[in-house]
Formats: C-alpha cells, sequence, structure tokens
C-alpha cells in the first residue's frame, strides 16, 4: 500500500485566473499542463528530480501565486495519484472528539471530517498547506503510536472494464 | 428454530412476525419493507383457513375468520419463513400429527392429552393423521413449535408440524435466447461450444436469487429501465434519503447525492468515453428481470451506487466510501473497473468484510481488466477481493483478459463468436444501442454488444447471490471457496492445486454452485 512522492510530476493549487503568472513564474526545465479541474495544474519536469523535497521547496519559492503544491504519488504500479490536499488517519481505537482536537493542535491539522463508516479513520487537512509537504506530514503521522495507517488522500484515474 | 421433516430431518425456519396482532415485527421484517408486504398479504390470504370452532361449514370460512380477526384479545398467526427457500408459512393454532398405524387410539388420546392438546378433526382420507389444538387457546403460532418437535420425536409418531397455510410459488423460469448464450448455449452460431456457459437454468431449478441485494458500483444505474425497475433495491427506511442508492461522485450535501441514476452524457452518445453507459449493463446481467433478456439472478435485488461520473476523475476516499456504503446493504458487490491501488479503497475492502452481511461479509466481485494478458488490476488483485477474468463462447480466454495468481476464476463474456445481450440504458437516445435492430432492438432498451470482464464480473456477483440465498450463512471466504470448488476446468494450464494463471480456478458453474450450496451444513 504505498505512496510515493514523483520525482518527476508535481500538482499545483492556485486561484483561477493566476496560471499565467504561474506560468511565467516557473523554473528552467519544468512543462505545465493545466488539469481540467479549474485552478489545478500538472507540473512535470523535464528531468528526474534527485529530491522531490528539495524540488518542492523550490518550487514553491518559484510559484508565489500558487496555494499550495505537491509531488504527485505512484502505487506500487506507478501508477499516478493526484493529492487533494487531505490526509487520512486511520487510528487503532475510535478516538474522542478531544482527542481528535489535541492530536490536530500537535500536529497543526484541521479537523475535515470523520469517516461516516469508520470511527477509527478521519480525514484531515494540514493547517498552513502551503507550507506542508505531503509526504512528509504521512510520514510523521505513521509515528503516533495511536495511529494504525495514514495516506494521502487522492483523485485517480478508473477504467470502466 | 425449526422443524422436523418426514425423516426427522431438520428444517430451520427465521420467525419473521410472532404476533401479527400485536405487531411487534422482527428486525428481518424492520430491515425489508417486501418482507412485511409478503407477510401481510399471506396472513390474509391465510385467514380462510384458520378455522375457530368445529364443525364448520366451507360456507362459513371467511365468516369464521373475519371473527378471528375481529377479537382483540387473541393472539394472530405467525410468520416464518423457511430459511432456504425464503418460503413464508403462517401458524395460528395447529398442529398436525401422523400416528403409525399400530398405534391404539387410547395411546394416541394420551399422548395428545400429555401434550395439552385436543383433538379438533381427524382427516377423512388418512385415519391417522389428526389435527390438534390446546382447548385452552393459551398456545399458538411459534410456540407450537416445540409441541410439535417434542410430538414428532415420540414413539409411534410419523411426523407432527404445526398446522401451515404456506406460500407456494409458481415460477415461470426466464427463457433464455441466443444472445444470452452465457447463460444457456445452444451453439447456436456455428464455433460455439454446446452448453460453454455458466449453467443457468439448472440452477435456476433451486432458485432466482430472491432475498438478495447485489451493488453495482459503477457509474450508475437506469432504475427506471422496465426491466431493472422491479429489481431495484430500496432501503428498508422509508425515511432516509438514500431510497434506491447514493451517487458517492458528488459531495454528500449536493442535490443529486441520493440519485445513482446516470447522468454524464456527450455526444456521440453510444461511446463509454464520456457517458454514464456502463453500469446499466452490468446491472442487467447481474439481475434483470427481463423474461427474455434475464439476469443470472433475476430475482435478486439491485442497489445502485455511483462512484464515477463518465471518465472524471474520482476521489479515492469515495469510491472507498462507497465500498463500505454496499457492504453495510447489500450481500454481493460488483466492481466492473480498474484503478491505481488506493490505500482507502484497499481498506475498504477489508472493511468490507466486518461491516456486511453482520460480521458474514459482503463477497466483493472485480475485474479482472481488459489489459489483453496484462497483470491483474486492482483492486481485483487485492487479497479481499474476488477477482473476475473473462471466457468466451468457444471455451477459450477472453483475448483482452488480465492474467496473473490472482485470478479466481472466469465468467463467459465477450471475445469469441458472440457477446453479451444485457440492459442498456433506457433513455431516449442514449446508450449503446440507440434504437437499431443490429445494435439489440429498435426499443433501445438492449444491447447486444457488452462483454470484457466487465460482464463476467456480475455475471459471478449474480451467482454468488444465487449461492447466498440457499445458503445465507455462508461467509465472504466461504463463497469463494465454493465458487472456486464448482468450477469447470477449461483451457489449460492448471497446476497441482488446479489452479491456471489465466482461469483462475475454472469457468463458473451456477448449477454445481448453488447444489453445493444447499449441500452445506
Amino acid at each position: 500500500m504505498s505512496q510515493l512522492p514523483s520525482a518527476r510530476q508535481f500538482l499545483v493549487h492556485a486561484e483561477p485566473g493566476t496560471l499565467d503568472e504561474l506560468a511565467a513564474s516557473l523554473p528552467e526545465g519544468v512543462d505545465m499542463t493545466v488539469l481540467a479541474d479549474e485552478g489545478v495544474i500538472l507540473i512535470e519536469l523535464k528531468s528526474v528530480a534527485a529530491d522531490p523535497h528539495a524540488t518542492w521547496i523550490k518550487l514553491m519559492e518559484s510559484l508565489r501565486d500558487a496555494d499550495w503544491a505537491s509531488p504527485v504519488v505512484l502505487d506500487d504500479s506507478e501508477e499516478a495519484h493526484l493529492p487533494t490536499g487531505d490526509v487520512t488517519v486511520r487510528f487503532r481505537e475510535a478516538p474522542s472528539a478531544t482527542q481528535l482536537k489535541h492530536f490536530a493542535k500537535a500536529h497543526r491539522l484541521e479537523l475535515r471530517r470523520r469517516n461516516e463508516f469508520i470511527d477509527e479513520q478521519v480525514a484531515f487537512r494540514p493547517s498552513d498547506l502551503r507550507g506542508t509537504y505531503l509526504p512528509d506530514l504521512v510520514s510523521r503521522l505513521l509515528t503516533e503510536e495511536g495511529v494504525s495507517k495514514a495516506w494521502l488522500n487522492t483523485k485517480s484515474h478508473y477504467r470502466r472494464e | 428454530m425449526q422443524i422436523l421433516g418426514l425423516r426427522r430431518e431438520p428444517i430451520e425456519l427465521d420467525l419473521v412476525m410472532e404476533n401479527t396482532r400485536a405487531a411487534t415485527p422482527s428486525r428481518a421484517i424492520l430491515e425489508s419493507p417486501d418482507l412485511l408486504d409478503a407477510a401481510r398479504a399471506i396472513v390474509h390470504a391465510s385467514r380462510a383457513f384458520f378455522i375457530d370452532d368445529p364443525g364448520h361449514s366451507h360456507g362459513s370460512l371467511l365468516g369464521r375468520a373475519a371473527s378471528i380477526a375481529n377479537r382483540s384479545n387473541e393472539p394472530g398467526p405467525a410468520v416464518l419463513r423457511e430459511s432456504k427457500t425464503g418460503l413464508l408459512r403462517t401458524v395460528h393454532r395447529e398442529i398436525v400429527i401422523r400416528f403409525e398405524s399400530r398405534i391404539g387410539d387410547r395411546r394416541r388420546r394420551r399422548m395428545v392429552k400429555d401434550a395439552g392438546l385436543e383433538v379438533r378433526r381427524v382427516n377423512r382420507l388418512i385415519p391417522d393423521q389428526w389435527v390438534l389444538a390446546d382447548p385452552a387457546r393459551r398456545t399458538f403460532g411459534a410456540d407450537l413449535v416445540p409441541v410439535a418437535n417434542r410430538l414428532a420425536e415420540s414413539d409411534g409418531v410419523v411426523f407432527a408440524t404445526p398446522n401451515f397455510v404456506s406460500e407456494y410459488i409458481r415460477v415461470a423460469l426466464p427463457r433464455i435466447g441466443a444472445g444470452q448464450w452465457h447463460l444457456a448455449n445452444a451453439a447456436a452460431l456455428p464455433g460455439q461450444v454446446l452448453d460453454e456457459d455458466v449453467r443457468a437454468k439448472g440452477a435456476w431449478k433451486r432458485t432466482l436469487g430472491a432475498g438478495t441485494i447485489i451493488a453495482i458500483l459503477d457509474d450508475g444505474v437506469d432504475l427506471e429501465h422496465p426491466h431493472l425497475r422491479s429489481r431495484r433495491w430500496r432501503n428498508p427506511n422509508p425515511q432516509a434519503p438514500d431510497q434506491f442508492g447514493r451517487d458517492f461522485f458528488v459531495p454528500d450535501d449536493h442535490p443529486d447525492h441520493y440519485d445513482p441514476r446516470p447522468k454524464k452524457f456527450r455526444h456521440p452518445f453510444d461511446l463509454l468515453a464520456g457517458n454514464d453507459i456502463h453500469g446499466t449493463p452490468c446491472a442487467g446481467v447481474a439481475a434483470a428481470a427481463g423474461y427474455r433478456v434475464p439476469g443470472i439472478a433475476p430475482r435478486a435485488r439491485i442497489m445502485a451506487v455511483k462512484i464515477f461520473h463518465a471518465d472524471a476523475l474520482a476521489a479515492d476516499e469515495r469510491v472507498a466510501d462507497a465500498i463500505r456504503y454496499a457492504a453495510k446493504h447489500a450481500d454481493v458487490i460488483s466492481c466492473s473497473w480498474t484503478g491505481g491501488n488506493s490505500p482507502d479503497v484497499e481498506q475498504a475492502l477489508i472493511d468490507a468484510g466486518s461491516i456486511g452481511r453482520s460480521g458474514r461479509g459482503s463477497p466483493i466481485f472485480c475485474a479482472t481488466g481488459n489489459g489483453g494478458g496484462a497483470p491483474v488490476g486492482f483492486p481485483a488483485r487485492a487479497p479481499e477481493s474476488i477477482a473476475v477474468g473473462a471466457s468466451t463462447d468457444e471455451a477459450l480466454l477472453a483475448h483482452y483478459s488480465n492474467v496473473g495468481p490472482q485470478v479466481d476464476f472466469v465468467a463467459p463474456s465477450s471475445g469469441g463468436l458472440a457477446s453479451i445481450t444485457t440492459t442498456d440504458v433506457s433513455y431516449p437516445a442514449r446508450g449503446f444501442n440507440l434504437g437499431t435492430d443490429p445494435s439489440g432492438g429498435r426499443s433501445g432498451l438492449h444491447t447486444n454488444s457488452f462483454g470484457g470482464t466487465s460482464s463476467a464480473t456480475p455475471l459471478a456477483a449474480g451467482i454468488a447471490a444465487l449461492v447466498l440465498s440457499v445458503a445465507p450463512g455462508l461467509d465472504r471466504e466461504a463463497v469463494r471457496g465454493l465458487l472456486r470448488e464448482t468450477c469447470d476446468q477449461i483451457g489449460a494450464g492448471y497446476d497441482a492445486a488446479g489452479r491456471s494463471q489465466e482461469f483462475g480456478f475454472g469457468r463458473l458453474n451456477a448449477d454445481r454452485a448453488v447444489a453445493a450450496a444447499l449441500a452445506t451444513p
């Protein structure tokens, strides 16, 4: 159940209407594709980044009009999944409202929603999405004793067979 | 509870309604408005048989029944359901007993008196057979079952059971046309292999899938289609907003969230790309009610769970929750799609094992994919999924069917000489068939070009529904095991364990599967 950050593709969220400025501020060696969703662009590096995290930092420094960005995540079949900005935590036991509040505060998260069907599963969003490298956030959450699993929420391509 | 059959074999019964007048329906009733309607109908129909006083005449039966109904201080009939067949049986006050001829009258009457009963009448054709009741009017309905069982176990008694008024079903089995060779292959086309099908006819002699629910997770199901409308699942809670299913592609607070029908269409309207025309054919393969174009489980219910809007990106979180939602209500889940490996979807497949069917788990059937022999796609390759590939009417693996160690079995689909005929979106000028004879008929209600592992998957899901309709106690792994064990090995490449990378354990055989299910303890 892997979600590896892509060394080549990044997803950038920005206000619609700022895409021209974004395009102008892209560093060299980067192609940009505007996805169907308004305000979401896919950035593809012409060469593989040695360190996706470092590349992300540079991107955020360049793209001052971007709301937030994240590397696209790849699964174990190397299929791409596009982060939505949310992360999901599966706790070992269903947390109380107070426990959730403390957890969110400790990790600088905002509570998005408790899962309708599974009490132990909760979706969050970083309070500072722009300043958060999402793959590292998941890694940190997984070190918490009460956390069973954690993953980035993503959108994906599905094929009707 | 159980009664004893003629050979002392146990016949399992579920108590549906203990006392119709007290109106304390069981959980089964609360979860199924259809069951409540059926229970009321059989009680109403059975009133003419519940005779209050001896010496009645047939002409006064209805009057007697009315007098029973009007007594407010007397419990009404109890309604039970035979577990294996789903048929309803009502009982009010009487037990029928058959003595061995060697038992004398005095001994018979002592047995009757010891049981707290009296003789109401003797069968005119069989003097050894008596009808008994409690003269004090204290023992009614389901309370008669243990009394009857004690009598049945007595020496000198051939049988003893509550005197049921029972539901009998006259079944007109669906007709299978040449376009539905996957159900019964008559080799109508040169080159088709005779009987290369799932043996629907044999299975249908025992069950049509009544009492089961199949969830179709896809781009929507046309619930107004004339051959699907009567099969649509309805939420047992009449106050619930999701009366027929949900659309998880849109947010919960979206006005369309509780409408799981196809919504996205764009020209050209007969191509899958851009159009919500996939889920309706899948639903039809599983459980269409059409007399001439039936699904494999034509009396199962269809639960529509929309997760896609045509080809648009879908949120994995929503797809995962759709699986959990389906598991909450459905016995079987059918997923004719593949996608990337999502942790949430993978977790949902696990969750369905505990959410579904009171912990027995909802079997989830997933298409291996149409990648032309590529590795099995996700979610089919997940351990909790049941991976379904496709075979053809020539008893070969369909050229597009993905392969790998995860394949559980194959089901007949396109890729040979013929494709699959099934329901098509009924909206005017929408669907694979825009209304021409060559495409499946001018009505546009059916398409004759469906197929892929997309069609194989709901076929397998429907067979599972047939199995669960006669053996509802099986957990999801038991269902998988039973289906595997009853496959027919077609093609080649089977290892010592009987498994093939291409065919899994073989091509599904519904007849053998249902027979095996009936034989389970």
